[in-house]
């Protein structure tokens, strides 16, 4: 057992305490999940778990084990493993094997029995046929792979993870979350699961709510999501079914009441069935016709990428994509990790040109050594590229680069940053760095906004964001469209762009598959999974439901649709329920 | 420009293979590497810098590694010799044999100028044989056994021999963070600058703070990784991979004692 005893702690340079009287235990096999919205003290907590930080105030057992004490730490930290956020910073050798090895390395095993658990430990993982490999030609999903599998070699009983997921594509996550679940099956491990994703953190058995480093609840899934309301003034959400149930409970069928998962939700549903369904025409859905518009804004035709090959990075290379963009589209490029998104992006802004096809902008051809002009590109994780000494140099950086006058450089900003709401007499003088995530966040969006693009471009914008912030981001790019902006943004959240998306642009393996409005594309399970995606939550729903008899069109796949279908279906009227 | 990088740096390119140098003990191959510095060093004639420029030649055949390969790392140094020479050759004090300006061309300088540029150029081809036919695991682990004799003198052998694994772990990473800076400021209009001096230092400041700051954040997060891991600096640890010693490991170090052995003889009575 892990116990946590009113622990409290505070990082040296803040004023704040990150945890403030905390207490929790955690039993072998069990499975808890800790949420909060970002900066609540999550991370904290989970590295009180191995004696990472000691507490400033109270006390953290394993087994018994004190983390405080140096004669126990090293026992305490062998039961519990870790698995950090980011795949790339906790691998520490340059192979697989060796990097497996590491931990029973640590612990001074003799060789064979560092061979047997390596091995195990790859087999578990299902990665044994990767031994070799440097970590630099892993898909993420397979680094988070390896980090469990150091953790099984270590034999620890406990496994805190990080986020673990929050840098992988749909369909890794979704693998992830199985070997999880199997690992806890067979080997009884216990895991302290630190999630943004509420979908995640119904699976525990058990879920903890963090708010500004304070405990603000603990209790089961189902107790935890009861409530949207009380939930979203610490920048949570429900869980996308649960939060169809609560809607529809709201609509007056309250026997959906805190209901949480899809099957629960559907056979609540199929219990309020009305005796007959109402006769409807199918619905056949409009095929667009072609039709020539004068003034497209970007036309793609055949665009081949060959991306020298090299061990840089996993890019993909892009083959025969064609299409076109009206100004003032609101897109979105989903694909799965290493699909061609990101080189399209760059294609896009003119940082590649392409080696077969043609791509035109705003009338202009991709050209070597120039970038598009009136084209801003947001790069994944902006902030591990600011620079400046003051958000002011850092935000008007990109104005300055594209010509503007010196004398008009305060206005763009404070313009910029009025955008992204900071306001810019408190914030032009401070240093980035000093801000916190979220502002750090924004003002990388201004640093582009400044240079007043008509094409707005972003490249996993809401990663790492709380539910708050990705609300928030996804406000700020509805206004941009609203005012005419061409926004087009890659996202590996299939919620999001079912709920914000006009258009969507499928990638796989460098081709473009599909091409479409969100609720055809996300509509096709089959060829989703093919591209190594899954439709959002909600479709699973609608899905269970069309399983039960109820004529519930394909293209309900976001809250609204689907609510005006199901109260449609159900008769208006709420029948008294019981 | 980075990819321009990594190839220029052959030092942590592993070439896979199965050659009898491949198949040497990376300490045998550290050993070697080192006496055939020392060797160079001791060389002052043109027979012995020829005797170990053959021995090069022949290692890297048996190497089995396509000549195509060597030479694009090679290419590099070959510059970097090149440039050393012509200073010796200009700038070298001794008997002028003809002069233009400030630069004067001497005998002395020639001869100097051309061992200095081949001793360079030998030195870095016979350690980058090494790295090439030894995975990066089995090099550190031969390094660290290499300077496990200097830790009477306080020297920490394994603290180093984990450092080197860990950067050369670390540069295909850091390399292609780069990369991704360089993309993301030449989005934002920025990149490096033509103009003077003073404005190409400047338009670094964008690449390089970020560059840094993300590898203080690696770091501290690596460190965490190693620490929940149970490893301590200066801790006792076992080893996974075992490297046996073989009978061609003996006579490779043999031979090479035997090297230096007849250039020490050759500068004493010759």
């Amino acid at each position: 057992m892990i116990e946590i005893k009113d622990v409290s702690y505070t990082y040296e340079d803040d004023s704040q305490p990150a945890l403030s009287n905390v207490s929790l235990q955690v039993q072998p096999g069990e499975w808890l999940a800790i949420i909060g919205a970002n900066g609540s003290g999550k991370s904290t907590l989970a590295r009180m778990c191995n004696g990472l930080l000691v507490p400033d105030q109270g006390q953290v057992l394993v087994d018994g084990l004190d983390t405080a004490n140096p004669r126990e730490i090293f026992a305490a930290r062998q039961k519990v493993a870790f698995v950090f956020q980011n795949p790339d910073n906790q691998f520490v050798a340059t192979t697989v094997g060796d990097d497996v090895a590491f931990g029973p390395e640590n612990l001074g095993l003799p060789p064979a029995e560092i061979g047997k658990r390596v091995e195990e430990a790859l087999d578990a993982v299902n990665l044994r046929e990767k031994i070799d490999k440097p970590p630099h030609l892993l898909s993420g999903g397979e680094k988070q792979r390896v980090a469990i599998a150091g953790a099984l070699a270590m034999a620890s009983r406990y496994l805190v993870l990080d986020e673990p997921t929050s840098m992988l594509d749909p369909a890794l996550r979704h693998s992830l979350l199985e070997t999880l679940s199997r690992l806890r099956r067979e080997k009884g491990l216990a895991l302290i699961y630190i999630t943004n994703i509420m979908e995640e953190a119904v699976l525990a058995d058990r879920i903890l709510v963090l708010h500004q480093g304070r405990t603000i609840k603990e209790a089961a899934p189902r107790q935890i999501f009861a409530d949207g309301q009380w939930l979203r003034q610490y920048r949570l959400a429900l869980p996308p079914a649960a939060a169809f149930a609560s809607e529809l409970a709201q609509a007056g069928y309250v026997s959906l009441q805190g209901l949480l998962t899809v099957e629960e939700v559907a056979l609540a549903l199929n219990r309020l069935r009305p005796p007959v369904f109402p006769r409807r025409p199918w619905v056949t859905p409009k095929v667009e016709s072609r039709e020539k518009y004068e003034h497209w804004q970007i036309v793609a035709q055949n665009v081949d990428y060959d991306y020298p090959e090299t061990g840089l990075g996993r890019t993909q290379a892009l083959r025969q994509v064609s299409f076109a963009i009206r100004p003032g589209e609101l897109a979105a490029i989903i694909g799965r990790g290493g699909s061609g998104k990101s080189t399209l992006a760059a294609l896009l802004a003119g940082l590649y040109q392409p080696d077969g096809g043609t791509l035109s902008v705003n009338g202009r051809q991709a050209e070597k050594h120039s970038v598009f002009p009136k084209v801003g590109l947001v790069f994944q994780y902006p902030e591990q590229q600011l620079f400046g000494e003051t958000v002011f140099e850092e935000v008007s950086y990109g104005a300055k680069n594209f010509g503007a006058a010196p004398e008009t450089l305060p206005a763009l900003v404070e313009q910029a940053l009025a955008m992204v709401g900071l306001d810019s007499r408190m914030f032009s003088d401070k240093s980035p760095f000093a801000l916190s995530g979220g502002q750090k966040r924004r003002v990388c969006l201004a640093a582009t906004l400044v240079t007043e693009p008509q094409i707005l471009i972003l490249d996993e914008p809401s990663a790492g964001l709380d539910e708050g912030g990705r609300l928030w981001l996804m406000q700020l790019l509805l206004q941009l469209h609203a005012k005419g902006k061409t926004v087009i943004w890659i996202s590996h959240n299939m919620d999001e762009v079912a709920e914000f998306a006009q258009r969507l642009l499928v990638l796989d393996r460098g081709r473009l598959v599909a091409d479409g409005p969100p609720a055809r594309v996300l509509a096709e399970e089959a060829e989703l999974r093919q591209a190594g995606l899954r439709p959002p939550p909600l479709y699973h729903l609608a899905q269970a439901l069309r399983d039960l008899g109820w004529p519930v069109a394909a293209e309900c796949i976001t809250l609204e649709r689907l609510k005006q279908e199901v109260l449609a279906l159900l008769g208006g009227e709420p029948a008294v329920t019981g | 420009m980075s990819r321009l990088l990594q190839d220029k740096l052959l030092l942590g390119q592993y070439y896979p293979g199965v050659s009898p140098i491949h198949k040497l003990n990376a300490l045998s191959k550290w050993i070697a590497a080192l006496i055939y510095m020392i060797a160079l060093f001791v060389a002052d004639d043109w027979l012995g810098w020829g005797g170990l420029a053959v021995l090069a030649a022949v290692v890297a055949w048996l190497s089995h590694i396509p000549v195509k390969a060597l030479g694009r790392g090679l290419k590099g140094i070959l510059i970097f010799a090149i440039f050393t020479m012509a200073f010796n050759f200009f700038f070298y004090p001794g008997e002028a044999i003809w002069q233009w300006g400030f630069l004067r061309l001497t005998k002395e300088g020639i001869f100097y100028g051309l061992a200095m540029g081949l001793r360079l150029f030998l030195l870095v081809a016979f350690s980058s044989l090494l790295t090439l036919t030894s995975k990066p695991v089995a090099l550190t682990d031969g390094m660290e056994k290499m300077l496990t004799p200097l830790r009477v003198i306080g020297l920490p052998a394994a603290e180093i021999a984990m450092t080197t694994s860990i950067a050369l772990r670390f540069i295909p990473t850091i390399l292609e963070e780069f990369d991704r800076i360089v993309l993301a400021q030449r989005a934002r209009g920025g990149g490096l600058a033509r103009g003077n001096l003073f404005k190409r230092l400047a338009s670094f400041v964008p690449l390089l703070v970020p560059l840094l700051i993300s590898a203080f954040r690696r770091a501290e997060d690596l460190a965490q990784a190693m620490e929940a891991k149970c490893y301590q600096s200066g801790g006792k640890r076992s080893r996974w991979r075992q490297a046996p010693w073989r009978w061609p490991d003996t006579v490779t170090v043999a031979f090479m004692f035997a090297v230096l052995a007849v250039l020490i003889g050759g500068r004493i009575w010759g």
